[in-house]
């Protein structure tokens, strides 16, 4: 009995390290290991010993398929981007092109900050071209600008980028959009190029990776649905929340970067809960009730007057 | 001010190293991401940051420049080195905070 004991937890250990040894080589070029890569390598065994052995197969095929992104491969590919940018579309040049980046009304730190950051500067890209926010331009500046590059780390369900684009869609319209961005989900691309076609304007992607929701590949053992509902049940026994299981807007992500992981990416690799202790946790910080509260406040009062103005009319 | 600014952006760079991100350099020193790229940009004109292998890094003059400043030994972050991966949820406001090994101090 012991011994078979001892086989089993050898099998077990050298199936995790080759299932490391994998990842760490695809991810990594380099002889030294950053923060997240090693706290991967650290937890991975103890992480891998709670899946239950039927999903064990599941969680390895996905790991096939997920993609980190350290800083230095992400400023690399950030430099990769701008090339293709240039190389495809020869005709974007200072007077007709701003980069910006897609900025969320609540928070002046979200990481495409980051990225528009690090890629005007890796691609020494004039700052006059550079802006912060779309909305600082005056009609002048933007009626002759005909294209606007938009970078991020990823656009994984298209939703942030579509509403971006619709409470800005008088700068939008008539503009060439380019979408920069590392890691592209084909999901979002229809959507956005369906958004675009209705709205009359041009969109364009740019990107290193593109991928398929994970549960549409042909990888996995079993039947595609059989696997999903397998991973169902192990996220449910490690306490993930229903609509953090599949990820945000059900994207099936799985991709993860130096400085955080998207909500879209698969709940058991990046939430955290008393059973989990994820490979890349998303850095999650809870808004105090106000927050959302000031949200509620407005949308009430817009309901009320949207109301009164009915009632009139009627 | 900004010499300020700029010593403390320096030690940032020398202590995170790798893992640097601008939306931590904002948070850490309070500025908005105006200021902070143009603080960058400022430390690139002055040769105190360098891009090297697609990574911004302090260069000899940043690193002595510290040391001018008997800066070496002050920690923008003291937790980074022990914590490099945040990710506990944060605290509420009237939940009172326990430092690590609190309990095993306070016994001795």
């Amino acid at each position: 009995m012991l011994v078979m004991m001892s086989k089993e937890v050898k099998r077990l250990h050298v199936e995790t390290e080759k299932i490391i040894s994998d990842c760490i080589k695809r991810w990594n070029s380099d002889n030294e290991l950053d923060d997240s890569l090693e706290f991967f390598k650290d937890q991975f065994s103890i992480w891998f010993s709670k899946i239950p052995e039927d999903t064990q197969s599941v969680v390895c095929r996905l790991l096939e398929i997920f993609d980190y992104y350290s800083h230095k491969r992400a400023n690399m590919h950030l430099s990769q981007l701008h090339q293709k940018l240039t190389q495809s579309y020869p005709f974007l040049n200072n007077d007709n092109t701003i980069f910006t980046f897609i900025k969320s009304g609540n928070s002046e730190s979200k990481s495409s900050n980051d990225y528009w950051s690090e890629y005007k500067r890796i691609n020494q890209i004039s700052h006059y071209i550079c802006c912060i926010d779309i909305k600082d331009l005056d009609e002048n500046q933007l009626s002759k600008i005909g294209n606007i590059v938009l970078i991020d780390d990823c656009c994984a369900s298209g939703n942030s980028l579509i509403n971006f684009i619709k409470s800005n869609i008088d700068l939008f319209t008539n503009k060439s959009i380019f979408v920069v961005t590392i890691h592209v989900m084909e999901n979002a691309i229809t959507k956005l190029e369906d958004f675009a076609n209705k709205n009359n304007f041009k969109i364009n992607f740019i990107y290193i990776t593109k991928r398929m929701k994970a549960f549409t590949h042909k990888i996995f053992k079993y039947d595609k649905h059989i696997a999903k509902i397998l991973f169902r049940n192990v996220s449910k026994l490690l306490e993930i929340p229903d609509n953090e299981i599949f990820g945000r807007y059900s994207s099936e992500s799985l991709m993860a970067f130096y400085n955080n992981t998207p909500n879209n990416t698969l709940g058991v690799f990046r939430y955290k809960t008393n059973t989990n202790n994820p490979l890349f946790p998303r850095r999650q910080e809870v808004k105090p009730t106000w927050w959302s509260m000031k949200k509620r406040n407005k949308i009430q009062k817009i309901s009320n007057y949207n109301k009164e103005i009915g009632n009139r009319n009627d | 001010m900004t010499e300020y600014r700029i010593l403390l952006a320096l030690q940032y760079f020398k202590e995170y190293r790798e893992s640097y991100s601008i939306s931590s350099l904002m948070q850490k020193l309070g500025l908005t991401l105006k200021q902070v790229d143009s603080l960058i940009d400022q430390m690139i004109d002055k040769k105190l940051l360098k891009y090297e292998d697609y990574l911004l890094i302090i260069t000899e003059k940043g690193r002595r420049i510290i040391i001018a400043n008997n800066m070496q030994y002050y920690k923008i972050d003291n937790n980074h080195q022990n914590n490099k991966i945040f990710i506990d949820k944060a605290l509420s406001l009237d939940s009172p905070y326990v430092p690590n090994r609190f309990s095993k101090k306070y016994n001795a």
